[in-house]
């Protein structure tokens, strides 16, 4: 299985529920976003413009750069294709940030909802761990669903337009492929190589 | 100032080399200790406030401590490389700085710790000084430093960062048994742990410049020329401070410095000319391309926010001056020599800075460059970082008496 | 759930994946994937409640893990919203476990009350609280004054509504119930009331439609309600027949950015371009026939300028109407009155757009069935604002787009079961009651008000019609979220006693006397139903999903308890009240079974059968939609509204041009002279009505058009930036007659010339440590005005300037 997402920017209002969604779901102190809508523009000059917002993550990538320089193995792909970060490892350097092409990692500055909570919030999920501080967070696709069988990252459940779609690259049918050829769904920065499994569909 | 050096009596010898003219600790040796208290001062509340303390953000994870990092392992390979390339292309007068005087005392057959070797021991104590600092600079930008210690539980082979940890603790240990090997006089294993230490600093060099080089995210550094630039800049660095720093130490002192120094510390200037030219060569052919690529990096640097610094310290301060300096050889004295050299530094932190930072601030996705603006803090531990090289070489220059392994075999005791 | 259950589930939810990803429909896919992911020392249940965060009230399943909330969903029963929610229920957690929420009862110990004075708030018990308000509502009361006992209302829910505003409001003997409708969007309901009669929010069928524009406002960022707008908006774009989305506003806003076109035009000027476009519409013979009707003549059409007899005689030498209408009412009153002038060349003047783009835009509108011209408050809160909204609402009337399949609808609301406790009235309520209204509500001056919020200041300050003793308002933040802030913070300084009912220390607790704290909505029982949007009517539920976090009392609950203390037929009234639960199971039990209610927290009704108010007629004195609008004649006459009155109240229009759709000249505060820039301030979907301040997961991301936030910009145009020598990032100083903010410029392509942008929601002084000192109040910088008809308070006549700093 390698699984892929794909964002339909025609769909997507760029109400960044996903991004509220996801540091619902897993614990993202201030700070720490997963996943970011980008305004991408303007373009052209008044009258005449144009803008993209474009939710951006970790594209999961094939061939990922991040996983090739982290020096102790802390970052890696899944079977499944899912780039998951192990923070018992992680000695925090920041070279998987610097290396990766999408600014999809984030920095855990301060211990967890220090910075703006006296105490630990009390919505915090039982189900997915506190990142240790000076460690890296980045999307996994909700590894905690996927790995109980809950093929819905919380993006997804929480995207109110239906703008995202997870699937098997692997299965000519999944929604995902159909999506791509049938909506032309691309990825972002292809030039970069690093085979990204998040995919976009461009409106118009 | 050349001239005056070398008439020096030998009644400036009673003096003792170190920390100041008549046991007094010198002003330069108060200032440095101010900057490493300023220092210690900004990596205790570092170390207790943590990251947070830092002006690092997701945009720009990599803080002026990697740039000062950077800037100081490559000056550390730089002075061995510089300290050892004379021997091993058979320069006689490079040869000095390392090799002859140890030559000396092992033809006479006895193991005098103390007979003279011009210039080694205070290279290769320099190296080591000037690495450990900068491995201090770079320990603060390590999240969770203890956790380095994966680096050996789980290796990941392709890791430049890995490699460039795993070169330069062999090199740091090589230089650790040059300078015993020094110390004891002992030729044969100076000449071993020094050849290793040569080529590890290549090979660390090469590790460094891979750090950077293999990130295809960041256009301005990658690429197979950011190694290359990496030797051309230690040899360049490593020659400036190596010069500036034995001057200095003779100067600071007072002592008189032997006429087998002056030589080589004006045969050093020399050499810079070249390397200098080597850097501006390839310098140049970078800033041709910025103006044929025109990518929002290559026109920060050119023309844009980081432009000031590129022209002003990296290129016209860093490279032109000295370079003008050097080769003109009214003004290659020793001052001019302290000019220049000291010209070079600045620049070469620069050109540092302008690498790790600006190269990071380039945004995918179209979006503005981002921004970073060390804190007070981190600028703090940086000026710290220089008061630690400062006073460690001071003490090292009191205990260890480079002079008088630099007294020179055309000199008696 | 029991746990059993949840393991089942799971089993499902893993063969399910295992059949294949994403295969099912979404609410198939909703219904079992059902979670279950705690570990087994933990208890997980499912909860329902419903967000407060617009009037959607979009019901929620809260999901509840050891007791406390973790996460947000939409309810997947919920045919409105298709199982989802929106960007802002997700903040309901960080408002329940805000901690800066007040924790319990509060008295002010300084007496003297102004913006930035210590109110010095000490904790008091519940009985000392509620004693002192009820007692001096007692002695108000004794004394024949229970009138100026001033409730305000801010954002609400049914059960409040039936407990608080009316019941409470009518047996103590109040008239003076005055709600923050009046600076919601009454004039888009006054707008559209003057062709259809109905005086609400519009209700669309969206899913059908092929062609939108809109009219001076975001659907995508704020409107109502957001879940299902922008839900149906996926679905619209992901079809075949992909929807085509014209946004006009002179700010380049998230839907425009998603739009296809974006027409920016000069403020105040929608009716101009509409009318412009019904003009087109009609002498090009685009209009529908069925709908309108057509002419009885083949040589009659519509040509500029001309006047189109409303008779004609046919070949028999019979006096027939030129022209018969099916549904519809004075179309050639229309045109003679004022659309034959109405040209595009006309339009283009005043709105700034090329006259060409006018033709094009009207013939896709009209070609591209279903359409819908949709505005907002951009058209509709200023004043004529209703005539602005009517010029654009009665395109839909025109290309027919009005009860039909992807038109307008009218959908039915709740059937609550009736209050079985009797309102019990003695004399001094009788008495009180039949003052007049502070706000001045249905008078000449507000013809058709259901209330003038932003009357209020004026009337408190000078005291008129009499002086206010007392308000009791819950869930507001006046002296914040309406215009002209300075003068809010006058009045409420004058008012002796104010009662604020809250969960948050807002500007206006500031100048309480006495806080009664709220829980918030998870805390809660409720019942509410949302705003009228498609065919499905639904009624929605919250339980308690945790435990009060604080000493605090929920609104109805404190109506309950006042009224106990307050004693007499005010008590008598509630008496039979024993619970909230009780109560609702009585309201809500007509409608399903209580247990169904537990299960599903939500109940739908049948949806609307389209064509049903074509076939049984409009509730218009004719019976039809009107261009020529009978409902606004019978209207001013029975207020005796004269063309003298008119004027006062800013409408230019005199004699049949009143009662048709037409372009009003924009009316503004200050002179262009000295403020050359027009203040247009916008809310960004994360502004959940003012209400996100204190969440970081909204303050951090508040702006997404600038990738920024914890911050307000004053948005301009490079050229007008560059005219007054201000560059991106530049603090900016930009003032008015009524006041001044400094906040950083952006300069940004997306902005009218003419226009200076803000974003609403910032420029807390109090409210929490992540609101207070945020950003600016662009609210500081209006002026009061109003769009008269409707009592709505205007938010887009205040004229800027701008200066560097």
């Amino acid at each position: 299985m390698r699984l892929a997402m794909v964002i339909d920017l025609d769909k997507c209002t760029a109400c960044q529920a996903c991004t509220i969604a996801c540091c619902v779901e897993n614990n993202l102190p201030k700070g720490i976003e997963r996943t970011r809508v980008y305004p991408v523009g303007p373009r052209g000059k008044y009258p005449n413009i144009s803008m993209q917002l474009i939710p951006i993550g970790c594209m999961q990538c094939d061939n990922p750069p991040c996983v090739k320089v982290c020096p102790v193995k802390a970052t890696y792909k899944r079977e499944d294709g899912i780039v998951v970060q192990d923070n018992k490892k992680c000695m925090g350097c920041k070279y998987c940030m610097t290396a990766c092409p999408y600014e999809a990692r984030s920095f855990n500055k301060y211990k967890p909802f220090t910075a703006e909570y006296d105490k630990l919030p009390e919505f915090i999920n039982p189900d997915v761990d506190l990142r240790p501080r000076n460690t890296i967070d980045k999307c996994n696709f909700c590894q905690h669903r996927i790995d109980k069988g809950i093929y819905e990252p919380a993006c997804i459940r929480a995207c109110a337009s239906n703008a995202r779609y997870l699937g098997d690259l692997n299965d000519p049918n999944s929604e995902v492929n159909k999506l791509i050829t049938g909506k032309h769904a691309r990825p972002l920065l292809p030039e970069k190589n690093t085979k990204p499994k998040v995919f976009y569909v461009w409106d118009k | 100032m050349t001239t005056n050096t070398q008439l020096k009596t030998t009644t400036t010898v009673k003096s003792t080399p170190g920390l100041g003219i008549g046991g007094t600790p010198s002003l330069w040796f108060i200032l440095f200790a101010i900057m490493a208290a300023v220092g210690i001062y900004a990596a205790g509340t570092i170390l207790v406030q943590g990251h947070s303390a830092l002006a690092s953000t997701n945009a720009v994870p990599w803080n002026i401590f990697v740039s000062a990092y950077l800037f100081f392992v490559v000056i550390a390979s730089g002075i061995c490389i510089v300290s050892s390339l004379g021997h091993l292309l058979g320069l006689e007068q490079f040869e000095t700085i390392a090799w002859r005087a140890i030559t000396h005392t092992t033809d006479s057959g006895r193991r005098e710790r103390l007979r003279p070797e011009v210039i080694g021991l205070r290279a290769v104590t320099l190296s080591i000084i000037i690495l450990l600092v900068g491995m201090a600079g770079i320990l603060l930008d390590i999240g969770r430093p203890l956790m380095m210690i994966n680096m050996l539980l789980s290796p990941n082979l392709t890791s430049p960062m890995f490699w460039m940890g795993a070169a330069y603790s062999i090199y740091v240990l090589f230089l650790i048994l040059e300078f015993f090997a020094i110390r004891r006089g002992d030729h044969k294993a100076v000449l071993r742990w020094a050849t290793l230490s040569l080529i590890t600093a290549f090979f660390a060099l090469g590790t460094l410049g891979a750090l950077f080089g293999m990130l295809y995210s960041k256009p301005m550094w990658f690429g197979a020329f950011t190694p290359i630039y990496m030797v051309a800049t230690a040899i360049v660095s490593g020659l400036a401070v190596l010069s500036l720093f034995i001057i200095m130490s003779y100067q600071a002192t007072g002592s008189k410095m032997p006429s087998s120094v002056a030589h080589v510390v004006s045969e050093l200037g020399k050499v810079q000319i070249f390397a200098l030219l080597g850097l501006i060569f390839m310098v140049f052919w970078r800033i041709i391309s910025y103006f044929y690529g025109s990518n929002p990096d290559q026109l920060m640097m050119i023309s844009g926010d980081y432009a000031f610094s590129f022209w002003t310290f990296e290129v016209i301060a860093g490279l032109v001056i000295p370079l003008v300096i050097l080769a003109n050889k009214s003004t290659r004295t020793q001052t001019g020599i302290i000019v220049a050299s000291a010209l070079i530094v600045i620049g070469m932190f620069a050109a540092r800075t302008n690498f790790v930072i600006g190269g990071q601030l380039i945004r995918p996705f179209e979006q503005p460059i981002a921004i970073y603006t060390p804190t007070t803090l981190e600028n703090m531990y940086v000026i710290g970082l220089f008061g630690f090289a400062g006073v460690l070489y001071m003490l090292a220059n009191k205990y260890l008496n480079f002079e008088k392994y630099e007294q020179g075999y055309n000199h008696e005791r | 759930m029991k746990r059993r259950t949840f393991l089942k589930t799971t089993a499902v939810a893993g063969a399910f994946a295992a059949a294949g990803i994403g295969s099912a429909s979404p609410v198939l896919k909703n219904l079992i994937k059902t979670e279950a992911l705690a570990g087994p020392s933990q208890t997980e249940e499912w909860k329902h409640s419903f967000c407060t965060g617009c009037v959607g009230w979009c019901p929620l399943r809260v999901r509840v893990v050891n007791g406390k909330a973790v996460r947000i969903e939409g309810n997947p029963h919920s045919l409105v919203n298709d199982g989802k929610a929106c960007v802002r229920s997700h903040l309901v957690l960080q408002q329940l476990y805000d901690p800066d929420r007040i924790k319990g009862p509060m008295k002010r110990t300084n007496p003297e009350k102004g913006k930035g004075i210590d109110p010095k708030f000490v904790p008091v018990s519940w009985d000392e609280a509620l004693d002192t308000v009820a007692g001096k509502m007692k002695e108000l009361r004794n004394k024949e004054q229970a009138h100026k006992v001033v409730l305000n209302r801010g954002r609400y829910n049914t059960l409040d509504v039936h407990l608080l505003y009316d019941k409470f409001c009518k047996v103590y003997g109040t008239p003076n119930n005055i709600s923050h409708s009046a600076i919601c969007a009454e004039a888009t309901k006054q707008g559209r009331w003057m062709a259809d009669g109905v005086f609400d929010y519009v209700g669309c069928d969206y899913e059908k439609i092929n062609y939108i524009i809109c009219f001076g406002n975001s659907p995508l960022e704020a409107h109502r309600p957001t879940t299902r707008l922008v839900n149906v908006f996926g679905k619209i774009r992901d079809r075949a027949n992909r929807v085509k989305i014209v946004v006009v506003d002179p700010r380049f806003s998230v839907t425009a950015a998603k739009a296809d076109k974006w027409i920016p035009i000069n403020p105040g000027t929608d009716g101009a371009l509409a009318c412009a476009m019904a003009h087109i519409i009609l002498t090009e013979g685009l209009w529908d026939k069925e709908f309108v009707g057509d002419f009885n003549s083949t040589e009659l059409q519509f040509i500029t300028g001309k006047t189109i007899p409303e008779t004609i005689t046919d070949e028999t030498g019979e006096e027939i109407p030129a022209f018969t209408e099916n549904y519809t009412y004075g179309l050639l009153k229309w045109w003679n009155t004022y659309l034959k002038n109405a040209a595009p060349a006309w339009a283009a003047k005043i709105t700034g757009i090329p006259e060409e783009d006018i033709y094009k835009l009207a013939k896709e509108f009209a070609a591209t069935r279903p359409a819908y011209a949709w505005s907002g408050r951009g058209t509709a809160m200023r004043p004529n604002g209703s005539y602005c909204t009517n010029a654009v609402y009665v395109l839909n009337g025109l290309v027919g787009s009005i009860d039909t399949d992807g038109g307008i609808i009218y959908p039915s609301g709740s059937s609550y079961a009736p209050d079985p406790f009797p309102e019990v009235m003695d004399d001094i309520a009788d008495k009180c009651r039949k003052q007049p209204r502070i706000d001045y509500r249905r008078s000449k001056q507000f013809p058709n008000a259901g209330v003038v919020t932003g009357r209020l200041p004026e009337s408190i300050l000078k005291e008129d019609p009499y002086k206010v003793e007392m308000i009791l308002a819950y869930f507001n933040n006046f002296n914040f979220s309406c215009p002209n802030t300075a003068p809010w913070h006058e009045a409420l300084k004058k008012v002796p006693f104010i009662v604020h009912i809250t969960p948050m220390l807002t500007e206006f607790t500031e100048f309480a006397d006495i806080i009664l704290p709220t829980p918030v909505h998870l805390e809660k029982w409720n019942y509410t139903h949302p705003v009228k949007s498609g065919k499905y009517a639904e009624t929605y539920i919250s339980t308690p999903v945790v435990e009060r976090l604080y000493d605090t009392k929920q609104t109805s609950e404190i109506t309950i308890e006042l009224a106990r203390r307050i004693g007499g037929s005010v008590a008598e009234s509630f008496a039979g009240i024993q619970s909230l639960e009780q109560y609702m199971k009585i309201r809500l039990g007509e409608m399903q079974s209580w247990d169904d209610w537990m299960k599903k927290g939500i109940h739908v009704r049948a949806p609307y059968k389209i064509g049903s108010v074509r076939a049984k007629g409009f509730s218009t004195p004719t019976g039809k939609f009107e261009f020529y609008s009978e409902t606004l004649k019978k209207l001013l006459s029975e207020r005796d509204v004269t063309e003298a009155d008119l004027k006062n109240i800013k409408i230019d229009a005199t004699g049949d041009l009143v009662y048709v759709p037409h372009f009003e000249e924009p009316k503004y505060l200050g002179a262009s002279e000295k403020y050359p820039l027009v203040l247009i301030s916008y809310k960004a979907a994360l502004s959940t009505e003012g209400r996100s301040g204190n969440n970081p997961w909204a303050q951090d991301r508040y702006l997404v058009m600038y990738g920024a936030g914890n911050t307000t910009f004053a948005e301009l145009n490079p050229e007008t930036a560059a005219k007054y020598g201000i560059r991106d990032g530049d603090m900016v100083k930009v003032s008015s007659d009524y006041g001044e903010v400094v906040c950083p410029a952006k300069v940004f392509e997306g902005i009218h010339p003419g226009i200076i942008a803000m974003v609403y929601g910032q420029g807390h002084w109090s409210y929490g440590r992540f609101a207070r000192g945020i950003g600016v109040n662009p609210n500081d910088l209006k002026g009061t005005d109003y769009d008269y008809l409707s009592g709505s308070t205007s938010y887009y006549n205040t004229r800027v300037k701008v200066e560097r700093v």
